[in-house]
């Protein structure tokens, strides 16, 4: 029997009513078309699904509410033990490390300078408390069940240990020149769009428009504060002002091999 | 994703001995209007493993689009999904109107609230708690039609329009006649907000319509939107998304267009005279007030 990765435990007896009734799979079910969009925690998961919802299913419009994309591109990750099948392939957004069941990966890789500042940010809003760049830097939070480092999480895909077929797409490639890695995604995808679309795609899914629709319409996630910007800044380089030297260097003991492999240095 | 058909046929069975089990256990005189019955517990826990809403947890200011069957309603869903949520693109899979415009009927007990309002579908009567509705009403001769079309597509038997035409077929549990449904609506017993849309002026010219429901709905849209919106609900554009996607419907036969024709008059061609005859008994004091005849 197949091992069910979901931390939430359902009885089989429950398992099989809420099917029932709601028409939804359990996380564990997927299909070897499925198409896993996957990131460290702060890489550009979220913006990425916004433009793949854009590219997939035709979501451009500023009426669409970001609801809506989180439940055609869901998270597949241990705390949510359902989703609900709109097609064949289904697109995913996850955080986690190789699974045997990703059998189709996008790599969405970011400078891990950056990801360290921007999920200081992220963490300090969910919990309301200061937030300790040396200990996040270590990969440990208390959000974390382990240790989560960003060398660890790229290192481990770029091993591709259950041999997936995979696709790298770099945070700062997309900010340079979105068309380009769209048309990249959508030849590894085995998609046709035509640029119209995805220009409208890239347009819907620019940090301006995202902004403006989070603050018209919400962001919709169960966890985020509805006082503070999702959104915020999605810059390149933003360490150069928001990491100390001291902890860069304590950063860059671990992280500085990654990074030059994958060209960030 | 069951892989072969066989696993498939078992996950069907075992919804349906489900389903059926819950609907035998409920109790009697309860206010909610699921005939399928969930248990407290069992509610609960769905609810959290889910983020779902039971179908009888509504706001005041969620807004039912209803009408009888075959009048129109899956093309007003969409129609409304591009509208109200910008879906207008021909990637957009049915399942998706569907759940952003949910069906909101007593076979289905949980529905996923994007915002507030929700849109619901329904093919229901008057309840206490739709406050606001949009009433979408056809020609009743050619929706006897229709559904003869539709009934014989999802049971695989040949239907009896007469049987029809009285308002029985083995699905409605009690008699789900048109004239009742439209003059159930027109005396509005639970003073609901409402409008009515004919699906007739619907077809003829889709964009004073739709600028009404955006006005009774509250919701400001430049006509590019509400062109937009005709062209990705057109009947063109529809069917072809069918043959391109499915129509994502659970009980719909895959063989079978869903979108079959969409044109008004049809029982000119399709009603024999007797039968028409007999419908005209009831209906027509209905088909003269609402201006059908």
């Amino acid at each position: 029997m197949k091992a069910n990765p979901s931390l939430v435990y359902v009885e089989k007896e429950l398992d099989e009513k809420i099917r029932a009734l709601t028409h939804f799979t359990p996380n564990h079910q997927l299909d070897p078309k499925d198409v896993f969009l996957v990131g460290y925690m702060k890489a550009g998961t979220t913006w990425f699904r916004n433009l793949v919802a854009g590219v997939v299913y035709g979501l451009t419009s500023e009426h669409t509410p970001f609801s809506v994309v989180w439940e055609l591109v869901p998270n597949h990750g241990r705390r949510k033990a359902y989703y609900k099948r709109f097609s064949t392939p289904m697109y995913f957004r996850t955080h986690d490390f190789p699974q045997p069941e990703y059998r189709r990966a996008v790599y969405v890789l970011r400078d891990g300078r950056d990801v360290v500042v921007s999920l200081a940010h992220h963490l300090k809003a969910v919990h309301k408390q200061d937030v300790d760049l040396a200990q996040l830097i270590k990969g440990k939070a208390p959000a974390f069940g382990g240790t989560y480092k960003w060398h660890e999480h790229v290192e481990a895909w770029l091993s591709n240990p259950y041999a997936a077929e995979m696709l790298i797409v770099k945070y700062e490639d997309l900010k340079k020149d979105p068309l380009h890695e769209m048309r990249r995604f959508c030849q590894f995808a085995g998609l046709e769009r035509d640029d119209a679309l995805l220009e409208a795609a890239v347009a819907n899914a620019s940090f301006e428009k995202m902004r403006e629709r989070e603050a018209r319409l919400g962001f919709g996630r169960q966890h985020w504060p509805q006082d503070q910007f999702f959104v915020r800044k999605g810059q390149i380089g933003s360490h150069k002002e928001e990491l100390s030297p001291k902890l860069l260097e304590k950063f860059m003991r671990e992280a500085a091999g990654t990074l030059r492999k994958v060209g960030y240095l | 994703m069951s892989e072969n058909s066989n696993g498939a046929y078992l996950e069907e069975e075992r919804t349906a001995k489900v389903r059926r089990e819950a609907s035998l256990k409920r109790p009697e005189g309860e206010s909610n209007p699921n005939n399928i019955y969930i248990e407290e517990e069992v509610d609960e826990k769905v609810r959290v493993l889910t983020h779902l809403t039971p179908n009888h947890v509504l706001d005041p200011n969620d807004v039912f689009l209803v009408g009888y069957m075959k009048s129109g309603t899956t093309w007003f869903r969409n129609l409304i999904a591009g509208v109200v949520y910008g879906l207008t693109s021909e990637y957009v899979p049915f399942a998706a109107v569907w759940e952003l415009i949910p069906n909101h009927g007593p076979r289905k007990p949980y529905y996923k609230r994007y915002q507030t309002p929700t849109y619901f579908k329904s093919h229901d009567f008057p309840r206490p708690q739709y406050l606001r509705v949009v009433y979408l009403m056809r020609d009743g001769r050619d929706v006897v039609v229709s559904l003869a079309h539709h009934m014989k597509n999802v049971y695989k038997q040949d239907v009896d329009m007469l049987e029809l035409v009285k308002g029985r077929h083995p699905i409605f549990s009690a008699r789900y006649e048109w004239y009742k449904h439209v003059e159930s609506w027109l005396a509005n017993p639970y003073n609901a907000e409402m409008i009515i849309i004919k699906y007739e002026d619907l077809k003829k010219d889709p964009l004073p319509e739709l600028r009404r429901f955006c006005k009774f709905a509250g919701i400001e849209r430049d006509d590019a939107l509400l062109e937009k919106a005709v062209a990705f609900a057109s009947f063109e554009n529809m069917r072809e998304r069918e043959t391109r996607l499915g129509i994502d419907y659970r009980t719909w036969p895959k063989d079978k267009f869903f979108v079959r024709k969409g044109q008004v008059g049809s029982h000119k061609e399709e009603m024999p005279p007797e039968i028409l005859e007999k419908f005209m008994r009831k209906a027509a004091g209905t088909l003269s007030k609402v201006g059908y005849l």
